[in-house]
C-alpha cells in the first residue's frame, strides 16, 4: 500500500477519514495512531519495531534531558552567584552526554541499516585491490520504510529539547504519532515537533472546506505523479541503463526528463501528503516552492526539499559554524584574509559536512556522495566568486535587477541542476561522466530523425501529453510564485465553472494517468532514500 | 442538506460521464489494433468460434496457455479445444470465462490448470476487478492514443478468429537451475491449504459444469518454480472431496520425458516452451481420449477451418525456427 495505490485512495484513506469524523474529538488521535501503525505495518511488517524503538528512545531521552534541566534550575536557584557559571557548565556537560547518546543511538541505527552493505562492499573492494584474501561478511539488513525521514525528526526532537526550545513530551502516544503520522512516513516532509505534534493531537474535525481543499491538492499531486512522472519511468530507465547504445542527443533528453520526472514524482507525492493532512486539519510544512525559478544553487536548495535543507542548516551547519574551534578559525582568518573570505573558511568546513551528509542521506552509493560534493563545490564557488561577479557587473554597467539578467541566472541554475540530477540517477559516477561526455563528443539529432527516440518506451502521444501537462504545471507554478492560490480563485467562481474544473481534473487523471496493464507500478521515488 | 444534494448530483454526473467514456474506450473488436491488449486477445477468440464447435475448454493462468496446444490435439485426435487462459488469471476470472464461453459453446470437458487455486484473491483485488468490469474506461483508458471516429458510435462486436485457439507459442529455451529442478516434488504428508474464497469459486465452477453437463478436470503443468508436493497434496485432497479428477504432471516428469535443459522458457522453470508443451499435450490428449467419449471431427466439412488453422500453426513454428537460427 502506497499513497497512489487503489487500496490507499479508495479504501484506506476514505475509511480512516469517515471513522475519524464519527469519533469524538478526544479519541481521534487514537485512530490516527492506529492508522499510522497499520500503514507502516502494511509496508514494512515487523520492521515497525525500529520506529517504535526510536519513539521509546527519544521519549525517555527527552524526559531525562528535561529532568536534568529542572535539577539545574533548582540548584541554580539556591546557588551562590559565583558558583552559577560552573554549575551551568557541569549541567551542560551532562546534557551533552545524554544528547550525544540519543543522537548516536538514532543515527547509529540508520547507519547500520542503510549503509552496512555499502561500507562492507567498499572495504572488500579495497581489500581486493590490496590483494588481501580476507573478506568481510556483509549481512543483509532490511530497511524499514521512512527510516531516513523519521530518524531526522527524532534527532530534531531531542536537540530541540536539549536547547529548551520545546518541553519534553511526557505523552508517549503523542510522540509516536508525531514520528509515524501515516501521510508523511514514506517521504516526509521532515517536520519539527513544534510544527505538527499538537495539531495531530487536537483531532480537528474534517470540514467540507478542508475536505475539498485537501482533495484538490491531492489531485494536483496525482496529475504530477501519475500523468507526468510515471509515464516517463520506462523511457528514463532505458536511457540510464543502456546509455552506451544511444547518442548525445538522447543523453540531453534523458538528463532533462529525469529531472522533470524526479520533480513531478517528489513534489506530486508532497502534494498528496500535504493534501491528505489538510483533510485532517493538519498543516504540514511545504517541501517545494517553485525550485526552477531559483537564481542560484543556494536558493534552489531553499526551494527544493526545503525541510531537509532546513534540517541540515539548523542541526549541522549552524552548530558547526558556532562551535568553538570554527569560531576561533574565523577570528584568525578574518585578521589574515579579510572580512569576506575570513569567515568563508569556517563556512566551507561546515558546508562540506552538510553536503557530505546530504549526499549520503540520499542513499548508500558513490553517485549520491558525488551529488552532495557537486553541490558543495557549486555553492562554495558561488560564494568565492561573488565579489568578482559583483565587481565585473559594476564595471560592465550591468543592472542585476533586470529581468533578462535574472532569466539568465535561472537558466544557468537549471542547467547545473540538470547535471547534478544526471549523476544522481546514473548507475555509477563513471556512467554519469560518460553520459555527460557523450553530450559533447557524440551530440547528434539522428535519434530524433530516424525515430529511435520514440522506441524507448514512449511514443509521440506520450511526449505530447507530458509537454501539455508540464506547461500546465509551469503556469500554476508562475501563479504560485505570484502568491495566487488557484484553489481560492476557483472557489470564487460559479458552480458551472467550478464543477467543470473539478471534472477536468478527475477525467484527466483517469484518461491520461500512467496506470493499469501497460505501465509498471512506480513507487514514490524518495521512499527508497 | 444542500451540500449532500450537491455531492449526490456531482457523483451522478461523474457516473454518467464515466459511462459514456466507457462506451467510447471499450475495444470495438477483439484485435490488437482495436486495443483489446495482448493479455486478453488470445483468450477472446472463444467468443468468435462458431456456435457449439468446442469440445474441450481449458482455463487457468499462464501455466495453461503454455502447456496445452489445441491444434496438436486436433491433428492427432480430431476433437476441438480452446484455451481461455490469461496471464495471472484468478480463479474468479476463470469462472467468468467459463460462463461467457457457455453462452455460445457446449464443451463436454472443462479443464482447469490448478496453479491459480493458490493465487491470492484479496478483497482489494476483487473490488478492483469489479470496478474494471463495470467501468471499462479504467482498464482501457490508454486507448485515448488510438481512438477513431468509429469508437464514438459503434458498439462492440468481436469478429477475429484466433488461429492458435488460445495457445501462446514460445520457442525460448533456458536451462532450469539444478537447485530448482532437482527434488522439487519431495514426497511428504503436508497439504498446503487452498484459500477459502478460491475453494468457494471452485465449487461454483464444479456446480456450473455439472448443471451444463460438462465434466471438470484439474491438472497441473510441470513447473518447478511454482509447484511442490505440499501443493499437490492440497489440490488432491480438495479434488477428492469435490469429486473432481486431478492429474498432476509434476509427478510424471520422467514419464513425459521432460528435459529441463530443453523444455523450459525460464531458468526457474516457471513455464514450458513449445517442446515441453507438446509432451504435456500428448499426455493429456491420450488421457482425454481414453477416459472420455470425444468426437473426431476431422472428416467433417464444418470443421475445415481447423485444418487450415493447424497448417498455419505449423508454418508459424517453421518460420519462428528459421528466425531463431
Amino acid at each position: 500500500m502506497t499513497y497512489f495505490s487503489v487500496i490507499y485512495l479508495l479504501i484506506f484513506l476514505p475509511v480512516v477519514a469517515l471513522i475519524y469524523n464519527i469519533l469524538p474529538q478526544k479519541h481521534r488521535w487514537k485512530l490516527l495512531l492506529l492508522a499510522s501503525f497499520t500503514f507502516f505495518f502494511s509496508i514494512s511488517k515487523g520492521l515497525i519495531v525500529y520506529a517504535i524503538g526510536s519513539t521509546f528512545l527519544i521519549h525517555y531521552i527527552g524526559i531525562w534531558l528535561e529532568n536534568v534541566q529542572e535539577e539545574r534550575n533548582r540548584v541554580l536557584k539556591e546557588a551562590e552567584k559565583e558558583n552559577k557559571k560552573k554549575i551551568r557548565a557541569d549541567y551542560l556537560k551532562k546534557q551533552r552526554r545524554i544528547l550525544t547518546f540519543g543522537v548516536l543511538a538514532n543515527v547509529g541505527v540508520l547507519l547500520v541499516v542503510k549503509y552496512t552493505g555499502f561500507f562492507g562492499e567498499n572495504i572488500n573492494s579495497l581489500l581486493e585491490t590490496m590483494k588481501v584474501s580476507f573478506r568481510l561478511h556483509i549481512p543483509k539488513i532490511l530497511m524499514p520504510i521512512g527510516i531516513s525521514f523519521y530518524t531526522l525528526q527524532a534527532v530534531s526532537y531531542i536537540v530541540d529539547v536539549y536547547h529548551e526550545k520545546i518541553k519534553a513530551d511526557k505523552n508517549l502516544a503523542r510522540l509516536s504519532l508525531y514520528l509515524t503520522f501515516f501521510p508523511q512516513i514514506m517521504e516526509g516532509p521532515i517536520c519539527r515537533y513544534s510544527e505538527t505534534a499538537m495539531q495531530l493531537w487536537e483531532g480537528n474535525k474534517i470540514t467540507y472546506e478542508s475536505l475539498k481543499s485537501g482533495l484538490l491538492r491531492i489531485s494536483y499531486g496525482m496529475i504530477k505523479k501519475m500523468i507526468i512522472a510515471d509515464r516517463l519511468n520506462k523511457f528514463i530507465g532505458e536511457i540510464y541503463t543502456h546509455y552506451g547504445k544511444y547518442d548525445g542527443g538522447i543523453m540531453v533528453v534523458g538528463m532533462v526528463l529525469y529531472t522533470l520526472q524526479l520533480y513531478m514524482d517528489f513534489s506530486g507525492t508532497m502534494d498528496m501528503v500535504i493534501g491528505t493532512s489538510e483533510i485532517f486539519g493538519v498543516k504540514l510544512p511545504e517541501n517545494f516552492k517553485q525550485p526552477f525559478f531559483s537564481k542560484n544553487i543556494s536558493e534552489f536548495w531553499t526551494r527544493w526539499h526545503i525541510t531537509l535543507g532546513a534540517f541540515f542548516r539548523d542541526y549541522i551547519f549552524y552548530p558547526l559554524s558556532l562551535s568553538e574551534p570554527l569560531k576561533k578559525l574565523t577570528t584568525n582568518a578574518r585578521k589574515k584574509i579579510g572580512k569576506y573570505y575570513g569567515p568563508l573558511i569556517a563556512s566551507a568546513i561546515a558546508l562540506f559536512c552538510v553536503w557530505f551528509c546530504n549526499g549520503l542521506w540520499h542513499g548508500a552509493a558513490w553517485t549520491f556522495i558525488f551529488f552532495g560534493m557537486y553541490h558543495f563545490v557549486l555553492i562554495l564557488s558561488g560564494k568565492i566568486f561573488e565579489p568578482a561577479v559583483l565587481w565585473l557587473s559594476t564595471k560592465l554597467h550591468i543592472n542585476r535587477e533586470k529581468a533578462w539578467y535574472k532569466g539568465l541566472q535561472i537558466i544557468k541554475t537549471t542547467l547545473l541542476v540538470f547535471i547534478g540530477e544526471l549523476f544522481f540517477r546514473a548507475t555509477s559516477v563513471k556512467a554519469g561522466f560518460e553520459m555527460l561526455g557523450k553530450m559533447f563528443t557524440n551530440f547528434t539529432l539522428n535519434s530524433f530523425k530516424d525515430g529511435t527516440i520514440l522506441k524507448l518506451g514512449m511514443d509521440l502521444p506520450d511526449f505530447i501529453i507530458i509537454a501539455i501537462f508540464t506547461v500546465i504545471v509551469f503556469i500554476i507554478s508562475i501563479m504560485h510564485e505570484k502568491d495566487i492560490s488557484i484553489r481560492k480563485e476557483i472557489s470564487k467562481k460559479n458552480i458551472v465553472i467550478r464543477w467543470t474544473f473539478y471534472y477536468l481534473i478527475i477525467f484527466a487523471i483517469i484518461i491520461f494517468g500512467a496506470y493499469g496493464l501497460n505501465y509498471e507500478v512506480v513507487q514514490p521515488m524518495y521512499a527508497n532514500f | 442538506m444542500k451540500r449532500i444534494i450537491k455531492c449526490i448530483i456531482f457523483i451522478i454526473i461523474f457516473l454518467i460521464i464515466i459511462a459514456i467514456l466507457s462506451k467510447i474506450f471499450i475495444p470495438k473488436n477483439n484485435t490488437l489494433e482495436a486495443g483489446i491488449g495482448k493479455r486478453k486477445q488470445p483468450a477472446s477468440g472463444i467468443l468468435t468460434e462458431p456456435e457449439n464447435t468446442i469440445d474441450v475448454l481449458v482455463l487457468g493462468d499462464s501455466e495453461s496457455y503454455n502447456s496445452y496446444i489445441p491444434l496438436e490435439l486436433w491433428n492427432q485426435y480430431g476433437f476441438t479445444s480452446y484455451v481461455c487462459g490469461t496471464p495471472a488469471q484468478r480463479i474468479s476470472n476463470s469462472y467468468e470465462y467459463l460462463k461467457s464461453a457457455f453462452n455460445t459453446q457446449k464443451p463436454k470437458i472443462v479443464i482447469l490448470e490448478a496453479n491459480n487455486l493458490y493465487t491470492k484473491n484479496g478483497v482489494v483485488r476483487r473490488i478492483k476487478e469489479y470496478i474494471d468490469k463495470k467501468i471499462p474506461a479504467f482498464e482501457y483508458h490508454d486507448r485515448w492514443k488510438s481512438l477513431s471516429k468509429e469508437d464514438f458510435y459503434k458498439s462492440s462486436e468481436y469478429t477475429e478468429i484466433v488461429n492458435d485457439k488460445g495457445y501462446r507459442y514460445s520457442n525460448k529455451v533456458r536451462i532450469v537451475k539444478k537447485s530448482k529442478r532437482e527434488n522439487f516434488m519431495q514426497v511428504n504428508e503436508n497439504a498446503k491449504n487452498i484459500p477459502g474464497y478460491n475453494k468457494k469459486i471452485l465449487k461454483e465452477i464444479k456446480d456450473y459444469c455439472d448443471k451444463n453437463g460438462a465434466k471438470l478436470i484439474l491438472y497441473s503443468s510441470p513447473a518447478p518454480a511454482n509447484w511442490s508436493y505440499d501443493k499437490h497434496n492440497g489440490i488432491e485432497k480438495c479434488a477428492k472431496d469435490s469429486r473432481i479428477e486431478y492429474i498432476d504432471l509434476n509427478l510424471k516428469v520422467d514419464e513425459l520425458q521432460i528435459n529441463w535443459k530443453e523444455d523450459s522458457q525460464e531458468k526457474r522453470g516457471e513455464h514450458l516452451n513449445y517442446t515441453g508443451a507438446l509432451k504435456v499435450t500428448n499426455y493429456l490428449g491420450n488421457y482425454l481420449k481414453e477416459h472420455n467419449e470425444l468426437p473426431d471431427h476431422r472428416q467433417d466439412e464444418k470443421y475445415n477451418s481447423w485444418n487450415e488453422a493447424y497448417n498455419n500453426f505449423q508454418k508459424e513454428i517453421e518460420e519462428s525456427k528459421k528466425a531463431s537460427v
